[in-house]
């Protein structure tokens, strides 16, 4: 009976704590992160009466969470993936629009710049179209650089964001170890307490963490939980919570690491967080980089072409142009594009500078090779096979040619043949220059017969004057090949119009006559010859020359590349370090090591690094970034309109009885203005040398040949009157190139020198139909003010594929890349709606296991409330048994 | 089926309302903007479409920009020039009105004053100024063009440089035209008149005989004639031996240049005499005699060179090709009229119908030898010989100057009548060249040597130009004091000529005069020569040729601008249909379906409406609210 009533109070207990666990349930029905309770019971132990075991009640076993462990673990994983996803998106989302929106992108800003130049080029003579010019290349600069802006915006935006990211992780961690500790005691309070609770909360504190961080969770037995983040760091192991924290990188200050720090020892988790907000923004970080590399690049393209081809042109008061933007390679933006590594324990600074940017030349290509200069005959080296390939191709060896007296094995004729015999496999072909050779000075006087031959032939003359010996050498033309020129004072050239040797003997006699150069009264017997030099063109407009072999320099050739190959830059930053002995650049994008070197100096990628001063120490490091500040240094330098040199420096006037016009000499191109000499050994220079002026003026004067027809025109030097280089052939059928001039002769004494190729740095052809007396003049463009002719040539530069190794145009470049960026974005945008519902889909499952029903808990309720009243009952009736009893005692 | 539990029900019920919010918002959007791609995330594929037909659209919007401007430019133009043709018609006009006999002097007056007026207006179209910038000066559109220099010429102050504006992808047109090309570049017909008398004139010495093959041709470089080096001499086709070093040949090289150095080569008769002969009526027999191949044989009909002779003329019926044999008092003569080489062969077997002392037909040597005419070189100028070798064929370098006419006859009186030389013989010689003997002439142009000219007029002393009748034979017989007409020259013969007297008249055209000066020429003309009928004739006939050039000039310039304007304006409809294709392209990326987007929207809606109803209804369903 005592039994019944303890039976009863267990009852009630039981459904008690039922109640309980549902009104639990009930309360926390909306509650973050609760999971479900049940309350389990079991059957007390029976008590043996007599042989029978009759039940004594029942009692709680335990009051679980009903939770589905592995659900909660992927749970974890699909929010880590979501929030890095989300934050990508959010990132990508605000730089899409600054790329493409016409008020901030650079497309719209830059076809208003290049509409603006053309409409400048269409009408250079009045200010209006300059001041408009000028007004869109100062939009687009700030266009570009507000771009950078905005994205520096972002990744600073990015850098605030994991500061605090990380503070809330370590507010986490902490609070996961005490509830590690907490957890454990609760646990080993015994059995009536249960840390249910305390589990949810730790669940949803991992949660929040997985959702910072990417995590790694391992359960322990005694109910704590270890978080390991990054490559197996500890964040949480029992009771201690470890620690992370930002700080900046020490080979790129820019830019914030993740650190964490366990025990003591640090380790740099930034590209390793798998995902999480944290790992999201680093993932945006390496969207924004290279997007800003991208600008950079496009900036510095601007920059250098534009520059470039302003500097050839002449501006409204007829000064050669200058820098139109600010000049990419100022020792500033030099020394800014390399970041020493924070550890390095040398002193030295480097710096980069962008390469010239070369504009596309379709060719044909042409190769001026070196003349020899006067040698003793037998000394010419002849080409053997081996020492020289064109285009790959090992030419054969040189074979007399038929027409030179001494080495005509290594004539510039022989040489052109040899060439030629490949041109079907090398695509080039070889011309023997005009063979020119410069006596000096005559002092009159006669020749007797072996006083002075050339090419094998006495010249006998009484040398009264110029004309006399002129007109006695010339009589042997036939024969030797050679025509002798003076100018009318005494200064002799030898001229071997097809480019055979031209060879020179004296004997021992001593006349009178000698040239200063050819010395032929010393007395000593000279036997000397001249070699021509010979020239190489592209038969085809795109075949490049490449020139190599073991000594190109037997033919007077140098090893090279025309045009040069120049890669393009990268969007990639680059890694120098030094190991005491070598310098080693890797290019980062990519991880190829671009250059080993002993010596600081690297050309790679359209740039070159140098040192710019101190000494690097073993172990130094530098990080380089050519592009990353180009788009927020670009700036515009020229400040008037009148200063845009639209108009071409040179101008060709033709002179009134002309048959030809000066529509039949063109400017075909402005080279190099520098005023510095474009080809070496060059002894008029570069044309450009003073201000204003054409150095010198040429003059381009017809003649008929011998057979009559106006084939032959003279380039003379209006400065002193004389003729530059030899006498040139017109060809009617096609414009012809005047400039470069080769077999130029170098008056300097002491000579004789080699011939020199003239390049003033610019060219003109002519075309047409001449007339003998047909007199042209190139001069200054002065007074030009409405030439447009280098404005066509920035123009041009638009639609020129300048970026990407020649295969990308600048707004091709920027195009691209605002497509890159949309791509991006909408991949991540539908990634994370992909993961944004497998979220919800995991979310989902749990909540079906865990959440709370609150119709359920109704039901339950109503079960538990009758079960307690049944267990009332019991009571009661064990009440009445007993009342029974004492009745039935008493009475 | 699932557990469901209560806050996910609500959770599952508030994420499909706001889906369906979010995506009732993008279309709204989309249906406000109209534009289905907003940003390029919204489609990359098509968006990099996009950028690309954007891009060309705006390239060729900016090359319309491009064409109106260089219309403007060219219609502007085309306006000055069409002025500036007006200018010069109405010169030309009173050019006309001013070449009368009745005009006084008033009159005369009154149209220099015009034309002086016209003059101005000419220069002030070259000086065209419209928004400040000289467009006839090239580039230096800042710089008056034409002005007069210190010495009163017109001169072109400007640059040659064209402006070129982009059309079309890869065309370029010219947005303006110089006045030098305009106005400074006429063709005119001014011309310096030279006359002269004699001629220059140099014969190569003949061969003696030579073995066959030995004799030198005209090579590359080896004749220079007035400085002109002649190219190698080529077969004259007839000769049986040394057929490029003969006179025919030599003087086929020499021609070839004729254009180049004005001299004319005329190949005389080839000649051979034989010396010291005797003749027999033996027989000469197969081999014995050759002559240019043909072997004579046969006896001859008389122990004379007339025998000899007429075996040679009638051997095979037709005698020696080319070659004629006779009797030069009592010798034997070999005479190749056309100038062939006439070569000699003998077997050396002993022959006895004929020998001569130059030419052994007995002895016992083969002979084969060659004889080579002479050429003559004429020029009305001096004519100089040079080159490496000109003894080859027969002549000495140097220079050979006009011998005088050695009679007494002049030319005179020498001017333009008529009408005023034609474009035809601006640049001819004329030459006159007495007979042997010396009573009759004809006429030659030097571009036809060799026809005597006919068609011409004459008349005689005391006649007048209208009595003038044409000549329709050559010779022509002299008459002291005739008058010629010939191409609208004018000359008086007179006095008494010697055999091979000449005259010359040489017309060298002065080029590229402008039409300023054609203006101020006929200005002065008029006030210059308005009473002297036959100086005024030709010098008004002059003007009005060069402005009939200068017309044309300006013709060509506008014609040439009126094709640039309508290669622009073709190039404008090409350019606009692309445009309006782009815009449909872009039209077709970017652009929303209107229609289908809104019944989208409607169907979203009534979705949302849906989801709204559905969180509410499940909010009433709680169990509690039945407890």
């Amino acid at each position: 009976m005592s039994n019944l009533l303890n039976l009863g109070v267990s009852g009630i207990k039981a459904q008690q704590s039922l109640l309980n666990t549902v009104s639990h349930n009930i309360a926390n029905a909306s509650t973050e992160g609760y999971s479900r309770q049940v309350t389990e019971l079991q059957p007390k132990t029976p008590v043996q009466i007599g042989n029978v075991l009759i039940g004594s009640g029942v009692q709680t076993a335990a009051t679980k969470r009903v939770v589905d462990a592995l659900q909660i673990k992927l749970h974890r994983d699909n929010k880590t993936n979501t929030e890095s996803l989300s934050i990508q998106e959010d990132f990508l989302l605000r730089i899409n629009n600054l790329v493409a929106d016409a008020e901030t992108g650079l497309s719209q800003a830059y076809s208003s710049f290049s509409q603006a130049l053309q409409a400048a080029s269409n009408n250079p003579g009045t200010s209006e179209t300059r001041t408009t010019l000028l007004a869109e290349s100062e939009k687009m600069v700030k266009r570009l650089n507000t771009l950078d802006e905005r994205f520096n915006l972002q990744l600073r935006d990015i850098s605030d964001q994991m500061r605090s990211v990380t503070t809330r992780i370590n507010d986490i961690a902490n609070s996961l170890a005490k509830l590690n500790v907490d957890i454990i005691n609760t646990a080993n309070q015994g059995q009536f307490t249960n840390p249910n609770d305390l589990l949810d909360q730790r669940d949803t504190l991992l949660l929040e963490l997985s959702g910072l961080i990417g995590t790694t969770t391992v359960e322990q037995g005694d109910s704590s939980i270890n978080v390991f983040i990054g490559n197996g760091q500890n964040l949480v192991v029992g009771g201690t919570a470890g620690k992370i924290q930002t700080q900046n990188n020490p080979d790129d200050p820019s830019k914030l690491d993740v650190i964490a720090v366990t025990q003591g020892s640090t380790f740099t988790i930034t590209d390793v967080m798998n995902g999480g907000r944290l790992g999201g923004l680093i993932q945006a970080r390496n969207i924004i980089d290279p997007t800003r590399a991208t600008l950079g690049r496009v900036a510095l393209t601007m920059g250098m072409t534009m520059n470039a081809q302003h500097k050839l042109g002449v501006d409204l008061s007829g000064n050669l142009g200058e820098n139109y933007f600010n000049d990419p390679n100022s020792i500033t933006s030099q020394l800014n594009r390399v970041i020493p590594g924070g550890f390095n324990q040398g002193t030295a600074i480097f710096g980069v500078a962008i390469n010239e940017i070369p504009r596309p030349d379709p060719g044909p290509y042409k190769v001026f090779g070196q003349a020899s200069t006067m040698v003793n005959v037998g000394t010419l080296s002849q080409l053997n096979v081996g020492e020289l390939t064109i285009n790959g191709q090992t030419i054969g060896a040189s074979l007399p040619d038929p027409v030179s007296t001494a080495d005509a094995n290594a004539s510039a004729l022989s040489f052109v043949a040899a060439i030629n015999g490949s041109v079907g496999l090398t695509g080039v072909s070889a011309k023997a220059e005009i063979n020119s050779l410069y006596l000096g000075s005559f002092t009159t006087g006669a020749f007797i017969a072996g006083e002075f031959q050339i090419n094998g032939q006495n010249v006998i003359t009484t040398g009264v004057d110029e004309a006399t010996l002129l007109t006695d050498i010339n009589a042997l033309s036939d024969v030797t090949g050679v025509k002798a020129i003076g100018d009318g004072n005494l200064n002799i050239t030898l001229v071997a119009k097809d480019g055979r040797n031209i060879q020179l003997t004296s004997n021992t006699n001593t006349p009178a006559a000698t040239f200063t150069h050819f010395d032929t009264n010393n007395g000593t017997a000279f036997n000397q010859v001249q070699r021509a030099a010979i020239s190489i063109t592209s038969i085809n407009p795109g075949t490049k020359i490449v020139i190599g072999g073991g000594a190109p320099s037997e033919v007077g050739l140098s090893a090279g590349t025309t045009p040069p190959d120049v890669p393009s830059l990268t969007d990639s930053d680059y890694s120098l370090s030094y190991d005491g002995t070598n310098y080693t650049l890797t290019r980062l994008s990519d991880q190829t090591i671009v250059g080993t070197s002993t010596t600081p100096l690297f050309n790679v990628d359209g740039f070159t690094l140098m040192l710019n001063n101190g000494t690097a120490l073993a172990g130094d490091k530098f990080t380089i970034r050519p592009t990353q500040s180009a788009s927020k240094e670009f700036a515009l330098q020229v400040k008037s309109g009148g200063k845009i040199a639209l108009a071409s420096p040179i101008t060709v006037q033709s002179d009134t009885p002309n048959t030809l016009t000066g529509n039949n000499v063109r400017r075909v191109g402005i080279i190099n203005t520098s005023g510095l000499p474009v080809a070496t050994n060059t002894v008029l220079g570069n044309a450009f040398q003073t201000q204003q002026k054409l150095s010198p003026p040429i003059q381009i004067q017809f003649y008929n040949d011998e057979k009559g027809n106006p084939t032959v025109y003279k380039v003379f030097d209006l400065n002193t009157g004389k003729q530059i280089g030899p006498d040139q052939t017109f060809d009617p059928t096609k414009d012809n190139e005047v400039f470069p001039i080769s077999s130029v002769v170098d008056p300097t004494p002491p000579g004789p020198n080699p011939t020199v190729v003239y390049d003033p740095g610019y060219r003109v052809t002519i075309g047409g139909a001449p007339k003998a007396g047909d007199k042209f003049i190139v001069s200054y463009n002065t007074d030009g003010k409405s030439d447009s002719d280098n404005a066509k040539e920035m123009i041009k530069m638009k639609d020129e594929k300048l970026l990407a190794n020649g295969t990308e145009t600048i707004l091709g470049t920027y195009n691209g890349l605002v497509t890159t960026i949309g791509s991006q974005t909408q991949s991540a945008q539908s990634n994370k709606d992909a993961a944004i519902s497998l979220e919800r889909q995991s979310e989902a499952r749990i909540q079906s296991l865990s959440g709370v029903n609150l119709d359920e808990e109704a039901a339950k309720l109503i079960r538990f409330q009758q079960a307690f009243r049944a267990a009332a009952q019991v009571i009661a009736a064990g009440s009445t048994l007993f009342d029974s009893i004492i009745s039935a005692v008493r009475g | 089926m699932p557990r469901i539990s209560t806050p996910l029900m609500f959770q599952n019920s508030l994420n499909a309302l706001l889906d369906q919010q979010t995506r009732l918002s993008e279309t709204q959007l989309k249906i406000s903007s109209g534009k289905r791609v907003e940003t390029p995330a919204d489609d990359p594929v098509g968006s990099s479409r996009l950028l690309n037909l954007k891009q060309q659209k705006e390239d060729t919007q900016q090359l319309q920009s491009n064409i109106d401007t260089a219309l403007n430019d060219l219609s502007n133009e085309e306006v000055y020039l069409h002025n500036m043709q007006r200018q010069i018609s109405s010169a030309k006009q009173l050019a006309l009105r001013a070449n009368n006999d009745t005009l006084t002097s008033q009159d005369r007056q009154s149209i220099k004053t015009e034309l002086e007026n016209i003059l101005k207006s000419m220069t002030d179209i070259a000086n065209a100024r419209p928004n400040g910038q000289y467009i006839f000066a090239g580039a230096k559109t800042q710089t008056k063009p034409v002005d007069l220099d210190l010495n009163g010429n017109y001169v072109y102050l400007g640059d040659e440089i064209q402006r070129q504006i982009q059309v079309g992808s890869s065309i370029f047109i010219e947005a303006n035209d110089t006045a030098k090309s305009a106005f400074f570049q006429v063709a005119t017909h001014d011309i310096n008149v030279s006359q002269s008398s004699g001629e220059a004139s140099v014969t190569s010495a003949a061969t003696a005989l030579a073995n066959a093959g030995s004799l030198n041709a005209i090579t590359n470089g080896a004749l220079h004639v007035n400085g002109i080096s002649l190219d190698a001499a080529v077969s004259d086709g007839v000769s049986t031996t040394d057929s490029t070093a003969s006179a025919i040949a030599t003087a086929a090289a020499i021609n070839a240049y004729s254009d180049k150095h004005n001299v004319i080569a005329s190949v005389n008769a080839t000649q051979f005499d034989f010396a010291g002969g005797t003749y027999t009526t033996n027989a000469l027999a197969a081999g014995d005699f050759t002559i240019n191949g043909v072997q004579i044989i046969g006896s001859p009909v008389s122990t004379d060179a007339a025998g000899l002779a007429a075996l040679i003329n009638n051997v095979g019926g037709t005698g020696v090709p080319g070659v004629t044999a006779s009797d030069n008092g009592g010798q034997l003569r070999l005479t190749a009229s056309d100038g062939r080489n006439i070569q000699l062969q003998t077997d050396g077997v002993t022959a006895s119908g004929a020998n001569f002392a130059n030419f052994n037909l007995n002895g016992a040597l083969a002979l084969d030898q060659v004889q080579r005419g002479t050429v003559t070189l004429s020029d009305h100028q001096a004519i100089t010989i040079a080159g490496s070798q000109p003894a080859n064929v027969g002549f000495v370098a140097n220079t050979y100057n006009v011998t005088a006419n050695a009679g007494t006859a002049m030319l005179g009186n020498l001017y333009f009548v008529e009408k005023p030389p034609s474009t035809a013989n601006n640049n001819e010689v004329y030459l006159i060249k007495f007979d042997n003997p010396p009573t009759t002439f004809q006429v030659f142009k030097e571009s036809d040597p060799t026809t005597p000219m006919t068609g011409f007029k004459t008349y005689s002393q005391g006649q007048n130009l209208s009595d003038a009748v044409q000549v329709t034979t050559s010779p022509v017989t002299y008459t002291a004091g005739d008058t010629l007409v010939v191409e609208g020259m004018h000359f008086t013969l007179s006095g008494t000529p010697s055999a091979n007297d000449s005259f010359t008249i040489a017309l060298e055209p002065v080029e590229s005069r402008d039409i300023f000066t054609a203006v101020q020429n006929l200005i002065d003309s008029v006030s210059q020569y308005g009473t002297q009928p036959s100086r005024r004739d030709y010098n008004i006939g002059l003007a009005v040729i060069n402005l009939d050039n200068s017309l044309e000039r300006v013709s060509v310039i506008r014609s040439n601008v009126g094709a640039r304007m309508q290669v622009s304006e073709n190039q404008q409809k090409t350019n606009d249909e692309f445009i309006f294709l782009a815009t449909k392209g872009i039209s077709a990326i970017e652009d929303l379906d209107i229609t289908s987007a809104i019944s989208q929207l409607v169907q979203q809606k009534l979705s949302f409406e849906a989801a709204q109803r559905s969180l509410v209804q499940i909010q009433r369903l709680s169990l509690f609210d039945f407890l």
